[in-house]
């Protein structure tokens, strides 16, 4: 099997994972393609450590391959990867929480952040990080229930039903939830226009 | 509408989720609540931020790594079944639950019938100190072997009543002499 052929697939994910059911090993190759930078940026707002969330992704598409049969067509395809990929970077976070290591992600949260001066030469590229960076930070200070919602809908762009699915959460609570994160994060956010 | 209201519909109100006599009066607590505004505004800009924050990719060795995983897994399938779980547990805890679960039945069994231990302890001492087979025919008198039949010269309860009878007729001739 080749991993790295460009398909034509114009299947949907639920039409592909049925087809790898049956045995057809395209469709997986084209699921991994699909999905594997999608995983990649959820994951890493969850653990801020790029090598650690590729390890997760890696090992959410070996689980794909390794039970395909567990999928039943009750649930979208991409809310089964997705509590997937959450489980395992869960699992990870608690191994994390046991260790006690301090990691990178962390030591930034401690990081005092000054405000660039806004000057004409300021490089836009610099801005933008220095932005990014306020908000992973942000996003980190959130409490982990705030955190994966906020996550899931304004950066993946999932729905609110696909979101109560993966978290297992009723709609309702989801839809505060997320209105709770954004008004917090706002707070946290408060000093950058 | 009070502030907790407001707040509650602010994302209904930014994703355009709200009914229409619930987005007038939204929209009226806005016009006497500039802050509110503000807030309304703020939070739509942290929604777009968030939507631009740059996507990563992840490495060109990422396709290689899985296949060469997999292809472990094809080649010997028993590394993808020592993972399995055993009623949603890895095989080395089901072993050491298993384990304990036999010790608290055990334990248990024991607790309920204290009996059971003094019996078994008692026996087995009667065993070591060689009494086991006097306390084998105590038990069982019935079960007498052939072999220690032909041993016995005479029947000793027989002899037994003669010497009650004797003993008896002893006192009665003293009593008669005297």
């Amino acid at each position: 099997m080749s991993l790295d052929k460009k398909s034509d697939f114009i299947f949907t994910d639920e039409e592909l994972i049925s087809r790898f059911q049956k045995g057809d090993e395209r469709a997986y190759v084209e699921l991994v393609n699909r999905y594997k930078d999608r995983l990649l940026n959820f994951v890493f707002q969850f653990l801020g450590d790029i090598e650690q969330a590729e390890d997760i992704v890696q090992d959410t598409m070996f689980r794909l391959y390794e039970k395909k049969h567990y999928y039943k067509e009750i649930a979208k395809f991409s809310t089964w990867l997705y509590t997937i990929a959450r489980n395992l970077a869960n699992t990870e976070l608690r191994k994390r929480k046991r260790r006690k290591t301090t990691y990178l992600s962390q030591l930034s949260k401690e990081r005092q952040f000054e405000i660039p001066a806004i000057q004409d030469d300021v490089d836009q590229s610099l801005q933008n990080e220095f932005i990014n960076d306020r908000i992973q930070s942000a996003i980190d200070n959130l409490p982990e229930h705030f955190k994966v919602v906020i996550i899931l809908r304004d950066i993946q762009e999932l729905s609110y039903e696909e979101i109560s699915n993966i978290v297992e959460v009723p709609l309702g609570t989801i839809k505060s939830r997320i209105n709770r994160a954004r008004i917090q994060l706002q707070a946290e956010l408060i000093d950058l226009k | 509408m009070n502030r907790y209201q407001f707040e509650d519909l602010i994302s209904s109100y930014v994703e355009n989720e709200i009914t229409l006599s619930k987005r007038k009066e939204f929209e009226r607590y806005m016009k006497n609540n500039p802050d509110s505004v503000e807030l309304v505004s703020a939070i739509k800009n942290n929604i777009k931020k968030l939507n631009q924050v740059p996507r990563i990719k992840v490495k060109s060795t990422f396709n290689d790594t899985l296949k060469s995983k997999i292809d472990d897994l094809n080649s010997n399938p028993k590394l993808g079944k020592a993972n399995e779980l055993i009623f949603g547990f890895s095989p080395l805890n089901a072993s050491f639950l298993s384990g304990l679960c036999i010790a608290f039945i055990v334990i248990t069994f024991l607790l309920i019938n204290p009996n059971f231990t003094y019996q078994q302890t008692s026996e087995s001492k009667l065993v070591n100190n060689g009494l086991s087979n006097n306390f084998t025919t105590s038990i069982n008198p019935n079960e007498v072997i052939d072999s220690d039949l032909a041993d016995v010269k005479e029947d000793t309860s027989k002899s037994e009543m003669n010497k009650k009878d004797r003993k008896d007729l002893t006192n009665k001739i003293q009593l008669v002499n005297d």
